[in-house]
């Protein structure tokens, strides 16, 4: 009988597929993995201490930089953690903005999970490109309305910085006119393709109640068939006016999870063109004091960001700054399954079944 | 008889035996290395180019006119790079690896026939030959991996065996279907047997021969020892410079070969109308290698076990029933009519479709109106794309407007505006901002402005802060130095800069602005 031993290889923190520094110390038995073991703390900047010395209007270019493929959701959640706390009503206007920059901005984001996943899988970049190039043109109408294209810095206390420019509202409708066509388009390359069905379906299941019990959200959870979405759950801002559905997986696998964020595109476009149509003239911005000194208490805000359920807790104590600022980063929490549903697959899984959670590590590592 | 022999002989009859076979072995070989450099050259260019516009890209176009240049100048970049041997590799093993890689590769191009009496040696066991040679390149490959002491290249080096051992025996038994009918085991024969291209004939072989050797060549959906996302390109991981090139000339020099098989023992070799043999037989390589990029730039990869299930499961069991097939027709039908190429197709089609039914892709039955088919709708996909107008653009020639409120690198500061309230250094979170003012006649006077782009933010709040309109963005959006302290802006930079400010938080500004470039919906050409 042969003896066989084990091989411990290193991925990262430099490597092409841990999207970011992130490091997984894996045991091999041959190509199956025995046992993994996730690292992270290559990124840590110490946003959250840091954000402690600052005014809460400085605060918001830094929550950009948390997940910085989804700014405007971490924007979003921010000033509603403060606006909560302060007590402040937002504008109809600004209300219908946010929503819509906040789905154009899960769009864009779910399109680079995807397109990453599928470099995971091992296609030699075209997917990426393709999804890249309905991401520019997402990152072409952000810069119109602020003027950035990766940290927009778009949200204030109290609404949004500025309103869109008259040429926003057609250049939108052009997209959102197109996109259900790209997303048709994706599913043509890649949902019928055997290679991505035999990569990805039914490798790194995860049941649903280990998923209820890690607390993952976002896609990670629906896909395993939990139909848990803050938008329907504990609606914020306006989203109970607005009709989608919540697509939701059947067997938990990286496939599904694939799938889970397909659909959540086309809902996102049924969202923006129901803002869109809706959209009410005014302000967009409330009357807030130049210098915020928010009440005693402490406030947690939640919503549903294209990884999850992005939180922002805040304490506040009469003085410009936060005496506490704390971020529940969905990447982090769901990342913390990696080990679970990668033990038994081979070296090429891990790689997918990683693409597949979908981790941004400025988040992870804040 | 092939050029090589002829020269020999001709050689004989002036100088002795050991010169007239080593000089002309010597001539062979350069002639025949200079042109497969010159071919390769024209791969990567195609590839390259090609890959490019699969993914909207415009690709490589610098390097002389239209690109031309840039296998150039890839070549020029590898060879003076540094090459690197890893302190815990085996140094011999490790510079001979690459040596052993190529020459296999290099080496069947002694058989192939570039027209019916262009062939360097015309042996009688061509194709047997081959197949003996071009498994070879792996041992190279594996020792490569070996060499590199790295984990990664280890792993490469071992499903390099793998995949050789599952693939080459499919190889093998689909080419014994072409030599049945053409009755010879020499290329030039086998190309003078194909009145209706074998492709034909042996629809089924041909289809398995050539998955078999996408296999051999490691292009995706089989490129496992490579699996950049994986592995990080494996066996060659440790290597760099001239080994690393030739690594790379070894893939493409395999590629030209395999094209080349592929062509003479399906596509009837040099046979065509009108052109010469040898254009001919470049043609349709050339088609072969296009049809290898294009299922390259759209399928991803096979995982090992199911690449090997694939290997066994499925290409094994159809060659062998091709085999077979082939045989009954030989003795029933010795003379191969014409149309034996229907009654051919149709039992292709149909063992495709029975044995796919077999198949469970992640525990599902597929049956055939997905087989194949989600693959073949993605290469008609990334197809069409290839006449879709490229999304990206010539930079620095070619350039984009940013948006009116584009926040762009430098402010744009009005000196006599400005007031000196201070209030942009206070809304600034990263406190960049540094103003000092004095007294003067009706009001404050600036006197040191400094502000560090090195950490700047462009959140843009300094300018919303401002009570008086003297700050703004710009619009520049190009900003490189060399040292950090260069890009801390003083007043006098401040005053003498060019003038170019954003709309942004100003949009009584917008109106006069130049309208943002947007990316153009995407039209198919023409």
């Amino acid at each position: 009988m042969l003896k066989t031993e084990p091989i411990m290889i290193n991925f990262g923190p430099q490597h092409p597929s841990t999207h970011g520094v992130f490091r997984m110390r894996v045991t091999f038995d041959g190509e199956v993995i025995v046992d993994l073991e996730p690292i992270f703390g290559y990124l840590h900047r110490g946003i959250e201490k840091l954000c402690e010395s600052k005014t809460y209007t400085q605060i918001i270019p830094y929550t950009d930089r948390l997940d910085y493929l989804a700014s405007m959701s971490n924007n979003f959640a921010y000033v509603m953690a403060v606006e909560k706390l302060a007590g402040i009503e937002i504008p109809e206007r600004a209300q219908y903005l946010r929503v819509i920059v906040a789905e154009l901005q899960r769009i864009a984001s779910h399109l680079i999970a995807v397109g990453g996943f599928l470099n995971d899988l091992g296609a030699f970049f075209t997917p990426f490109m393709y999804m890249f190039r309905e991401r520019e043109k997402i990152l072409d109408l952000f810069e119109m309305v602020c003027g950035q294209r990766l940290t927009y810095n778009y949200m204030r206390i109290g609404g949004v910085s500025h309103d869109i420019p008259p040429e926003f509202l057609p250049a939108l409708k052009r997209f959102v006119d197109e996109m259900p066509g790209y997303i048709d388009e994706y599913d043509q390359l890649l949902a019928e393709n055997e290679i991505v069905l035999a990569r990805s379906k039914g490798v790194g299941v995860l049941p649903a109640d280990l998923a209820i019990n890690a607390s993952a959200s976002g896609p990670v959870l629906r896909g395993s068939g939990v139909r848990w979405d803050i938008r329907r759950a504990d609606p914020y801002s306006i989203y109970d006016r607005f009709e989608f559905e919540i697509p939701v997986g059947k067997m938990g696998d990286t496939y599904d999870r694939y799938w889970v964020r397909i659909q959540e595109m086309r809902q996102s476009v049924r969202i923006v063109r129901q803002a869109m149509a809706e959209l009410p003239q005014g302000e967009v911005r409330a009357k807030v004091p130049a210098t915020l000194r928010p009440p005693q208490g402490e406030v947690y805000a939640r919503i549903e960001s294209p990884r999850g359920e992005l939180g922002f807790y805040l304490v506040g104590d009469d003085s410009p700054h936060p005496y506490r600022f704390k971020v529940r980063a969905p990447s982090l929490i769901n990342l913390t399954l990696l080990r679970d549903l990668c033990i038994g697959w081979k070296l090429a899984d891990a790689i997918a079944i990683l693409g597949s959670i979908d981790i941004v590590l400025a988040e992870v590592d804040r | 008889m092939g050029v090589l022999e002829q020269f020999q002989h001709w050689l004989l009859g002036y100088w002795p035996s050991w010169a007239a076979y080593l000089v002309p072995a010597i001539v062979a070989f350069l002639v025949l290395s200079s042109f497969i450099l010159l071919v390769v050259m024209a791969f990567i260019y195609i590839e390259r180019r090609g890959v490019g516009r699969f993914q909207v890209r415009l690709g490589p176009n610098r390097a002389g006119p239209l690109g031309i240049l840039q296998p150039v100048a890839d070549a020029i970049k590898v060879l003076v790079k540094e090459d690197i041997i890893p302190s815990r590799g085996d140094r011999r093993i490790h510079w001979l690896a690459p040596i052993i890689a190529f020459m296999p590769a290099l080496a069947i191009f002694a058989v192939i026939p570039f027209g019916p009496r262009a062939i360097f040696t015309d042996i009688n066991i061509g194709i047997l030959y081959i197949i003996a040679i071009s498994s070879l390149g792996v041992i190279g490959v594996f020792m490569a991996g070996w060499a590199s002491g790295n984990k990664y290249s280890l792993v490469s080096a071992l499903r390099t065996v793998a995949q050789l051992i599952s693939y080459e025996i499919p190889l093998m038994l689909s080419i014994a279907g072409v030599l049945i009918i053409s009755g010879s085991l020499s290329m030039v024969s086998i190309v003078e047997a194909q009145s209706i291209p074998f492709i034909l004939l042996q629809p089924l072989g041909f289809l398995i021969f050539f998955v078999a050797a996408t296999a051999e060549l490691n292009r995706t959906p089989f490129d496992l020892l490579e699996a950049e996302s994986e592995i990080v390109a494996g066996y060659h991981t440790e290597y760099s410079g001239m080994k690393f090139s030739l690594f790379y000339l070894a893939e493409y020099t395999h590629a030209f070969a395999i094209s080349a098989i592929v062509a003479t023992l399906f596509l009837s070799g040099w046979k065509g109308p009108f052109l010469p043999p040898a254009l001919w037989l470049m043609i349709k390589v050339f088609l072969v290698f296009i049809v290898l990029f294009w299922a390259r730039s759209t399928l991803p990869r096979l995982r090992v076990d199911q690449l090997m299930g694939f290997a066994w499961k499925g290409l094994f069991p159809l060659a062998l029933l091709n085999l077979f097939i082939t045989a009954a027709e030989a003795i029933i039908w010795p003379g191969f009519p014409w149309q034996l190429l229907i009654l051919n197709l149709l039992i292709a089609a149909l063992l495709i479709v029975l044995w796919s039914g077999l198949f469970r892709v992640a525990g599902e039955r597929v049956s055939f109106h997905r087989y194949g088919r989600g693959i073949a709708k993605g290469m008609a996909l990334t197809f069409r794309h290839l006449f879709r107008r490229p999304i990206t653009v010539q930079y620095p020639e070619q350039r984009l407007t940013p948006a009116p409120r584009f926040r762009g690198n430098l402010l744009v500061w009005d000196e006599e505006r400005c007031n000196g309230c201070r209030a942009c250094a206070r809304a600034c979170p990263v406190s960049i901002i540094d103003i000092e003012t004095k007294k003067g006649d009706k009001g404050l006077i600036v006197e040191t402005l400094e502000i560090d782009f090195g950490r700047c933010l462009f959140c843009g709040l300094c300018v919303e802060a401002c009570p008086v309109a003297a700050l703004f963005m710009s619009r520049d959006y190009e900003q490189a130095s060399y040292f950090r302290e260069s890009l801390v802006v003083k007043k006098e930079q401040f005053i003498a800069a060019e003038k170019r400010p954003s709309a942004y938080a100003y949009p009584d500004l917008e109106a006069e602005m130049p309208p943002q470039t947007l990316l153009a919906p995407p039209k198919e050409k023409g």
